[in-house]
């Protein structure tokens, strides 16, 4: 239960900014020192609004967004540099399932051949297609009937559930989920939330889930990391979290109709500054109801509380420290 | 307010005619906020729709919807258009496609306003930034001289609901104006909403999916399905007490709503009816969990049958 299937150490994701022809300029960093890691059958999920990084950090773990510095590693394959090699046997690891299922979706290929792709592209030989594409949409519940079927032909259950089919093709150790259930109407939501379950449960796959939907997080997540403009200020057991969090920000957060519904609510002044004008010290000071003047001078290091979890503030408001 | 009787709505499409409202009778109360309940293909929207009289050329109308005494659908044309700009303002979901982005924010929160005879360009532009600043946003003034696309959602947001209610509008078409925003943005938002509605003196429509929101900010609901409305009641009494199997159903499928943590989630199994087919008896019966012999066949009736509040189910009358 351990050994971690990803560990993400100190990412930083930038991009050139201003200058002309992508030359020159500023460096912006989306991510800005991620660490994160994923333990074998858990499921974790990352949260936090649009903008903070969560999407580029799935991108990253992949390499399909260069990384400026720092590594990934999955299931002992370490990859750094944007030249890495290394990159093709982590996607070959890792199960990805897109935000939109229907645009991920190309429209000209049937269900069988979809869900049999990463056969071909990692080419994986000595197996029969066909009755692959048929085992994998066994798991994930879908009859043989749809194996010739297009794209178009799917509701927006069933593309999920091929999405699902498509990522678990290599049986991969881990499966990072990028909203797998946004737009869905709360009847189907379920179901495909039972999927994931159900899937990690008999294949024994870690999932990297992330969403900005609290409530789903809350029941299926062992743990859950809180990013804010590109840093994980907060991570541990969500029991801790939803309970007690340590974090401002994860407590306004919590405060929202996801989160806890006991909570006294925290309206937020304003919004998340811009990545190019990152303010001095805690990214979240402005909007902190408990920043004190150290918040706005220096940025707080990652420490662990009593209670096992991470947090970057200088003033938790719980963890068994005193603040 | 608005009262809807016996009303439908139909389209002709290829596959044959689709009925996307199907005889729904409501009332919105002078100013009360109404939340419009349902998933997608509910009907919610084209109900809506036809509230602010914004059915395409091709939808086929029957039964009676009137506003403020008037029946919108036996006006002419030009009548209905009259009655509409002067008395129904909507904020959409996305407000970036509702805003034109080659035309500054504070022209047309001025423009909106030339509806409103007696208000002058001077007149329009101060009440234009008095709005933005009630509304939270930050240094109103210059916010006028912003387009669209330098602002965020949650500003964009609340630069809509600030134009809709410049025009101080007798009813508030809102359609899921939350949902493209962040929790956190959200929760402004619905605080603002709140906090604003004082500063509508006319009757508010929330359409949304999401019967959490309604608990939030509305009086009463509806809840739709398949272009039925299968519940109407006071807030809170369906929320704790629903009537019919599907609000129930509903309920129940809400992550929000499962106090203790659990991987089993409960789904409504089986899917809506094609809109195409024609419906005899109950909408909902196929997929019902509380189903009866007699629910295929025969359609049921508002229970109570005289009043406005009321839910179609059989269970209710036997």
């Amino acid at each position: 239960m351990n050994n971690p299937s990803l560990t993400v150490a100190s990412l930083v994701v930038g991009y050139r900014a201003g200058g002309l022809l992508g030359r020159g300029g500023r460096r912006v960093d989306v991510i800005a020192g991620v660490d994160l890691e994923v333990h074998s059958g858990e499921t974790v999920a990352l949260v936090g609004e649009s903008g903070c990084g969560k999407t580029t950090l799935a991108r990253a773990i992949l390499g399909l967004t260069p990384i400026t510095s720092g590594q990934v590693r999955v299931n002992g394959v370490v990859a750094s540099g944007p030249g890495d090699l290394s990159w093709r046997p982590i996607r070959r690891q890792v199960g990805l399932l897109f935000q939109d299922p229907v645009a991920s979706l190309n429209p000209r290929m049937t269900v069988a051949t979809l869900v049999t792709e990463a056969f071909r592209i990692h080419r994986v030989g000595g197996v029969n297609l066909r009755e692959e594409a048929q085992r994998l949409l066994r798991q994930v519940g879908l009859p043989a009937r749809f194996l010739d079927r297009y794209p178009h032909q799917l509701s927006g259950g069933q593309a999920r559930r091929v999405s699902m089919a498509r990522a678990m093709a290599l049986k991969p150790k881990l499966v990072i989920a990028d909203e797998p259930t946004a737009g869905l109407d709360l009847s189907v939501q379920g179901e495909v939330l039972n999927l994931l379950v159900e899937l990690q449960a008999t294949q024994a796959v870690s999932f990297l889930l992330i969403t900005h939907n609290l409530a789903i997080a809350r029941h299926v997540a062992d743990r859950i990391a809180v990013m804010y403009l590109g840093r994980v200020v907060e991570s541990g057991p969500t029991d801790a979290l939803y309970s007690q969090p340590a974090h401002p920000y994860t407590r306004a957060l919590m405060s929202t109709r996801g989160g806890i519904a006991t909570a006294a609510r925290t309206v937020l002044r304003g919004e998340a500054p811009n990545p190019l004008k990152r303010p001095p010290g805690c990214a979240f000071s402005g909007r902190c109801d408990f920043a004190q003047a150290q918040c706005t001078r220096q940025a707080p290091v990652a420490r662990t509380l009593a209670d096992g979890r991470t947090v970057s503030c200088h003033f938790p408001l719980t963890g068994g420290v005193a603040s | 307010m608005l009262d809807i009787a016996d009303f439908s709505v139909a389209y002709p499409t290829d596959r044959g005619r689709v009925t996307a409202v199907r005889d729904v009778t409501l009332q919105v109360r002078e100013g009360e906020v109404l939340g419009l309940v349902g998933e997608s293909g509910s009907g919610k929207s084209t109900l809506a729709n036809a509230i602010m009289t914004l059915l395409p050329d091709s939808a086929e109308v029957s039964g009676r919807m009137a506003f403020a005494g008037q029946d919108l659908y036996s006006l002419d044309r030009a009548a209905r258009r009259r009655l509409r700009g002067n008395g129904v303002a909507s904020v959409f979901q996305d407000p970036f496609t509702a805003l034109n982005p080659v035309v500054k924010i504070g022209r047309q929160l001025i423009e909106f306003q030339r509806q409103k005879a007696g208000r002058s360009a001077a007149e329009a532009k101060r009440l234009a930034i008095d709005m933005l600043g009630r509304m939270g946003i930050s240094d109103p003034a210059g916010r006028m001289k912003q387009y669209s696309f330098e602002l965020s959602g949650g500003i964009r947001q609340r630069v809509m609901i600030a134009a809709a209610l410049l025009t101080e509008p007798r009813l508030l078409i809102a359609d899921e104006p939350t949902t493209a925003l962040d929790a956190t943005t959200e929760l402004q938002v619905i605080e603002l909403l709140r906090a604003s509605r004082h500063l509508v003196r006319g009757s508010i429509v929330f359409v949304t999916h999401d019967l959490g929101l309604v608990a939030e900010l509305c009086d009463r609901v509806a809840v739709m399905y398949a272009g039925e409305v299968v519940e109407v009641g006071a807030t809170p009494s369906v929320i704790a007490n629903p009537r019919h199997p599907y609000t129930r159903a509903l309920l129940a499928c809400d992550p929000r709503r499962m106090i203790e943590p659990s991987r089993r989630f409960l789904t409504i199994p089986g899917k809506a009816p094609d809109p195409v087919s024609v419906l005899q008896g109950c909408a909902f019966a196929s997929r019902c969990a509380e189903v009866l012999a007699g629910c295929a066949v025969e359609r049921p009736p508002r229970w109570p049958a005289a009043g406005e509040e009321y839910a179609r189910c059989v269970r209710l009358t036997s």
